[in-house]
């Protein structure tokens, strides 16, 4: 069994060393090992929902077995192979047309293979020391990836900051782990889910939360959270297949890893709360800084690292299972977006629609606050505390919607503009309450339930009340950038949010003290 | 100490110091200006047309702009030695070629007369050796910018990089067509002051170490002018240096000063003055003066002592002559096969045809043309503008920018509005709705949880290529002309005549314009119709035979020599050229089984042809593997283009009918019997032979120097302002053509030859007109292009050298 599993894992490597070597002219090698990648990838991903739907029966049967100590199987292992392998399906068959004529084709399928490989045993992982390993691998073959084109000096520096970010956050992981090893006496993530659920004393030392701090911070810098997050929007100097995979795959490492462990996240209060306010900063952020990009891969990124804040605040707030959902959503969507970046002028023309005209006036902005403080009121007493900020979110949608540029058409088609976004939004939020509730269902009991609902303290209010006052603010902010015009502060700070607040700069700065890349401005004296 | 440090930086002394106003302001302003124009203008994406990058330098001999671009770029513009060096391996040199080049050389004294001489000797049986010792010629001639001279000293690193990407950044905020959902306020400042703005606010330099930059700007740079005339102080009030200092800085911000000279462009059409090149050139030097500043004064001295020493250098002389030779030798190579195929000249009576169909002079017509034709004897195919004559605003609907179907050279005339429908309104309310809910923070996570997984079904129909491709033009679309009878009957005379549609005209006349088909392509106009402003010629087409069609046109020409049949209609149809396939937008019913079973072989035909260039095998299946490749949204080469065009033809068709000219030539009706007063070779001449021009030295320089006028890789291309691609992450914008559509990854699918036209008239006629026109005059004797001459009666060609010179080409 433990071979099997092994192989299936590693099977997307094992394809490409297979075609790779057979002994054929070049052309024909290099078709063949796409092919037989990109349908390995497949077949993963069917293997993967064989297993999802067999989950249960599987469970039983194996309970005992020792191969669970090298991996973990559930159901929250196969959505992320199954996701992974349909990406990497894509990606390589995406790769085929698109790197044609690249004289390194079989060097870049090598890595891209190897890299779903490592992708493959991270999720499988069934112990900390697994775990690690295939992180590290990760990173690596990512590494190899984004120097690709190694005579770019820019792919060089972006690699170079993705790489001290990486080992920061390996750091931190490492010694959380130690100290875990210390607190459980074990690596395993079987037995240590086990000893947590009793909750006794080990999970309320100040040892055990330290160390979920630690590999939270360790899961933060890997997903690109604020102050981590300046190499993503600058290691655009990859083909777009390696974006797609990246911003798609494996960005949501940190986001799983906190999924994985969320029998010992929901123990760790500090950590959750830090996690969901650092998530939520990161949302608001980014996706500030979004709409202030004017070129396709950049708005990109930001979105990417927006849309991982927000999954990592509903991590935090301990609602595992819909952070699960949005990693898959976000997944097929950012594959997408990225592989279809090609497109972003004809995406234009149909869009390019009304003038950009947000007009806040001033019965808007009571309906806003109304609507904000009636729907927390109400939500907060029917549903869950955890819920709260989502509910927040969702009502500043239909609030963004009924204030977007659509309906501020003076025309006599109004009325079906008017239709269209009730339409689409109602497809929306059904289609979203289903998959929550979907999603709830097939993860219950895999992952664990709401710290925040099963021990309400000062630190669960705390998180609650920070994040919903953030997104409100976020929001708030978003439609200041966009709708006013002359206001100089919001343009001052749109040109900061396009840099992405500096980081990047400042990280620079860091390197260039250390390095010999340096600028060397300092020899120069002159006066102005 | 600090006082030594002052005295060793830049001061001026008292008596050097001249007030602004002593100095001639508008001199200094129109030596800027002048040089901003060596820059050639860019469309944006949207209406991509191929452009000669060396617009600006038609007025100088073609051989004098290689060794100024080896000093502005670091590299000429003429293949390398290499290519010239594997072409004489595979197709021996001969000894007369020598000989008949050095006559051309000598005729047309694009070569000076000293050079000309010193390789005289050199030459004859040693021109491969001279031209293998060339290859050692490595020198680097490129004159620095400062920054990158303080880089080469090693005071600096990356610094030049840096600035640019500061440029680049700020360009892309304030030039955005609505790629980021915050409109800068600074798009309504001009762009030195908005520039100005931002540089104040933005930290990045601060950060970096350029803690001084912000006072910099406070004290130097509020105008553009007061920045210039730094500049000018710097370099000793010397305006010759000046001149050559801003030609350097604005070659290392090319793509955007392109861009905004097309900006320049389009207002100079209607006379509008537009000062943005100038105040973007401005910006650069600001950078640089910043860095003059800062710098050590010995190295700013050493440096303004280069570009003095720089001003009269020549460089690479010899290197350049022979490989203009071995250009030459290329070009007569070509020119002679091509000649072959050109037929006799025979005089058939006329009898009316069956079908007559006007394509466009694109050379991707030539292919499918030739295949319609021989599908029976009574159908007659002619080359003709793409855009039919008609220059208009296309507004495909009330949410969409308008369109420009003419070309880049021309101006509007009139407009043309296509009706909505109201599902077309829902589409677009609905798309709008969707934009603004993915743009902004919290509808966005909504928005991927709720609809993300429908995503994995979009990448499904992607992978599996489920679409087949349609075309761009709406069936029968209704339309609204805004053209008075008269303008409509002059509109079709124009057509009818300058087309050489030969009367009676055929039951029916097929009007097609032409588009590509290709999906996720940024550069999806760049292989559009270029006369078409780089859109589709569908609707130009459509147009054209709306016009043609009417009742009350025919009424107007009756009698006169343009008089339509009664029976005779006009289709509009668009030939795909990625796909080959003729599309009809209206009147079909007047195709009968046979006329569509002609279209459809030629079709077949077509494809099996190009099979081979595009990497298909010749199966079954080929029309569906090339449909499916339109589609794919992976492929990065759709289809080539105009890769390979070299040849521009002005003749009767039955001087080209029977042969394949392989796709290489622009093909445009021409027959000077019809054309008295040779108002229609005038016109052959100054319109569509500049844009096959254009096009012709935008592969050409793509093929050469793809480095610097090239788009570079389509894999790491990143759309920025909805107008232009950068590669990766930042730097310059990229103008010019990828990487992949000139070259397969192997080899390169453009073979670099300068446009040799032919055009079936007297040579005195042709003098004339080239005397009337600088322009002409300018490209010809330059060497931008070559004219020759074909008899009427014979295969005799003459190319006109210089100035009113013919010599036979033998």
């Amino acid at each position: 069994m433990t071979i099997i599993i092994a192989l299936i894992c590693s099977s997307p490597s094992i394809a490409f060393y297979i075609f790779s070597s057979l002994r054929y002219p070049l052309d024909r090698r290099t078709r063949l090992s796409f092919s037989g990648v990109s349908l390995t990838c497949l077949t993963c991903s069917f293997i993967a929902i064989g297993l999802f739907l067999m989950a249960p029966s599987i469970a039983n049967s194996y309970s005992a077995e020792k191969y669970l100590i090298i991996f973990y199987l559930d159901r929250i292992s196969y959505i992320m192979a199954f996701v992974v392998s349909i990406i990497g399906f894509t990606v390589v068959r995406f790769s085929v047309r698109y790197m044609d004529g690249d004289n390194r084709q079989l060097y870049f399928l090598k890595w891209l293979s190897i890299t779903v490989t490592a992708v493959f045993w991270l999720i499988f992982s069934g112990s900390i020391l697994l775990f690690l390993l295939s992180w590290l691998a990760v990173s690596a073959c990512l590494h190899k990836l984004l120097v690709y084109f190694a005579d770019r000096p820019k792919a060089l520096n972006a690699a170079r900051k993705k790489f001290i970010v990486s080992r920061i956050g390996d750091l931190a992981i490492i010694s959380g782990c130690i100290i875990l090893l210390k607190c459980f006496g074990t690596l395993v993530f079987r037995d240590m889910f086990f000893l947590a659920a009793q909750s006794g004393p080990t999970t309320n030392s100040w040892q055990f939360q330290i160390a979920m701090l630690l590999i939270a911070l360790g899961a933060v810098s890997k997903s690109a959270q604020l102050f981590f997050h300046s190499w993503l929007p600058e290691s655009l100097e990859v083909p777009t297949p390696v974006s797609a995979l990246m911003h798609a795959g494996i960005i949501n490492a940190g986001g799983f890893l906190i999924v994985r462990l969320s029998p010992l996240f929901a123990q760790a209060s500090l950590a959750s709360c830090i996690l969901a306010v650092w998530g939520t900063l990161t949302a608001v952020f980014a996706m500030s800084a979004m709409v202030t990009q004017s070129s396709v891969k950049k708005r990109l990124a930001y979105s990417t690292i927006g849309q991982m804040g927000f999954m990592i605040m509903q991590c935090g707030l301990g609602l595992y299972a819909l952070a699960m959902l949005h990693i898959v959503a976000h997944s097929f969507y950012k594959a997408y977006a990225f592989l279809r970046s090609g497109s972003a002028m004809q995406q234009a023309s149909s869009q390019a629609f009304f003038p950009n005209k947000v007009q806040l006036s001033g019965w808007r902005i009571v309906a806003i606050v109304f609507l904000f403080t009636t729907a927390s009121l109400i939500t907060s007493n029917f549903f869950k505390i955890s819920y709260l900020p989502l509910i927040l979110v969702w009502a500043s949608v239909i609030l963004q919607a009924f204030i977007s540029d659509t309906l501020q058409v003076s025309s006599k088609d109004r009325k079906y503009a008017l239709l269209a976004s009730f339409r689409l939004l109602s497809v929306m939020l059904i289609s979203y309450l289903a998959l929550a509730y979907i999603f709830s269902a097939t993860l219950s009991g895999i992952v664990a339930g709401s710290w925040i609902d099963t021990r309400p303290d000062l630190l669960s209010n705390i998180a609650v009340i920070s994040v919903s006052l953030l997104i409100a603010s976020g929001f708030i902010l978003q439609l200041l950038i966009v709708s006013s015009k002359t206001n100089k502060l919001i343009a001052s700070l749109a040109i900061h949010l396009h840099n992405g607040l500096y980081l990047g700069s400042y990280f620079d700065r860091a390197c260039n003290a250390v390095l010999p890349h340096s600028l060397q401005i300092k020899k120069l004296k002159g006066k102005i | 100490m600090n006082i030594a440090i002052n005295t060793d930086h830049f001061e001026f002394k008292a008596d050097q110091e001249k007030s602004y106003s002593q100095v001639d302001k508008k001199e200094l302003y129109s030596i800027a200006n002048t040089v901003t124009k060596l820059i050639a203008p860019s469309w944006p994406l949207a209406d991509f047309v191929a452009v000669n990058p060396l617009w600006g330098f038609k007025d100088r001999p073609f051989l004098s702009t290689q060794s100024r671009l080896r000093s502005l770029i670091g590299s000429g513009i003429l293949p390398s030695t290499d290519f010239f060096l594997n072409h004489f391996e595979k197709n021996n040199l001969q000894e007369s070629e020598i000989n008949n080049v050095l006559l051309e050389a000598k005729l047309t004294g694009n070569l000076d007369n000293d050079t000309f001489k010193a390789n005289s000797e050199l030459l004859n049986s040693r021109f491969l050796a001279a031209l293998n010792n060339s290859k050692k010629d490595k020198t680097d001639y490129k004159t620095p910018t400062f920054s990158e001279y303080l880089e080469t000293l090693g005071l600096v690193k990356n610094i030049d990089g840096l600035f640019i990407d500061e440029i680049s950044k700020f360009c892309g905020i304030y030039f955005d067509k609505g790629q980021a959902a915050f409109k800068s306020p600074l798009q309504e400042l001009s762009l030195f002051k908005a520039w100005n703005h931002l540089a104040r606010t933005d930290r990045t330099l601060n950060i970096l170490g350029f803690s001084d930059f912000k006072s910099f700007l406070e004290k130097y740079a509020n105008e553009y002018e007061e920045i210039l005339f730094e500049a000018y102080k710097i370099l000793d009030y010397r305006k010759d240096i000046l001149e050559i200092f801003l030609e350097l800085n604005l070659f290392s911000i090319k793509g955007w000063s392109s861009y905004v000279r097309h900006l320049a462009f389009e207002d100079e059409k209607t006379l509008k003055q537009n000062d943005t090149p100038l105040e973007l050139l401005c910006i650069k030097i600001a950078y640089e003066i910043y860095l003059i500043k800062k710098a050590p004064i010995r190295d700013v001295k050493n440096y303004i002592n280069l570009l003095k020493a720089r001003i009269s250098i020549v460089p690479n002389q010899k290197k350049d002559s022979i490989l203009y030779l071995s250009q030459l030798i290329l070009e007569r190579r070509f020119i002679r096969s091509l000649a072959k195929n050109i037929a006799p000249a025979a005089l058939t009576p006329y009898e009316r045809k069956t079908m007559q169909a006007i394509f466009c002079i694109d050379v991707r017509s030539e292919n499918f043309r030739n295949n319609l034709e021989q599908q029976s004897d009574n159908i007659e195919t002619y080359g003709f503008a793409g855009f039919f004559g008609l220059c208009f605003n296309h507004c495909q609907s009330d949410y969409d920018y308008n369109i420009n179907q003419y070309p880049a050279l021309l101006s509007t005339r009139f407009k043309i509005k296509e009706k909505n429908s109201l599902e077309e309104f829902k589409t677009n309310s609905l798309n709008a709705l969707i934009k603004s809910l993915r743009q902004s923070v919290c509808s966005g996570f909504s928005y991927v949880e709720g609809f993300g997984l429908y995503y994995l079904y979009e990448i499904a129909k992607d992978v599996l290529r489920v679409q087949s491709p349609e075309s761009r033009i709406n069936t029968a679309p209704q339309l609204e002309l805004e053209l008075t009878l008269e303008q409509k009957v002059e509109a079709s005379i124009n057509l009818l005549k300058n087309s050489g549609l030969r009367i009676p005209y055929a039951p029916t006349v097929l009007l097609c314009g032409h588009e590509s088909s290709t999906n996720n392509n940024p550069f999806q106009s760049a292989l559009d119709c270029g006369a078409c402003g780089g859109h589709s010629g569908g609707i130009n087409a459509l147009v054209a035979s709306r016009i043609l069609n009417d009742q009350s046109v025919r009424e107007s020409l009756l009698g006169s020599e343009y008089e339509i049949p009664v029976d005779t209609v006009f289709v509009p149809a668009v030939h795909c050229t990625t796909t080959d396939e003729i599309h009809i937008i209206e009147n079909d019913k007047n195709l009968d089984n046979e006329k569509i079973a002609w279209l459809q072989s030629a079709t077949e035909l077509s494809i099996k042809r190009r099979s081979a260039a595009i990497g298909l095998e010749q199966s079954e299946s080929i029309l569906k593997d090339v449909s499916k490749r339109a589609q794919d949204w992976s492929e990065v080469r759709p289809e080539w283009g105009l890769a390979g065009n070299a040849a521009f033809i002005a003749a009767r068709r039955s001087r080209t009918k029977k042969s394949d000219l392989a796709g290489r030539c622009f093909l445009h009706e021409y027959d000077s019997e019809s054309d008295p007063q040779d108002k229609i070779l005038e016109l052959i001449m100054t319109a569509p032979m500049i844009v096959a021009s254009w096009i012709n030295l935008q592969y050409y320089t793509c093929a050469t120097t793809p480095e610097f006028f090239g788009a570079g890789n389509k894999t790491i291309h990143n759309v920025v302002g909805q107008l232009g691609v950068l590669e990766g992450n930042s730097g310059d914008l990229k103008i010019g053509l990828p990487m992949q559509s000139v070259h397969d990854g192997k080899k390169s699918m453009h073979e670099p030859l300068r446009l040799q036209v032919i055009i079936e008239a007297q040579m005195e006629n042709i003098t004339k007109i080239v005397e009337k026109h600088d322009l002409l005059n300018d490209l010809i004797n330059n060497g931008w292009l070559k004219i020759f001459s074909l008899s009427r009666e014979s295969n005799e060609m003459h190319q006109l050298v210089r100035n009113e010179v013919w010599y036979r080409h033998s």
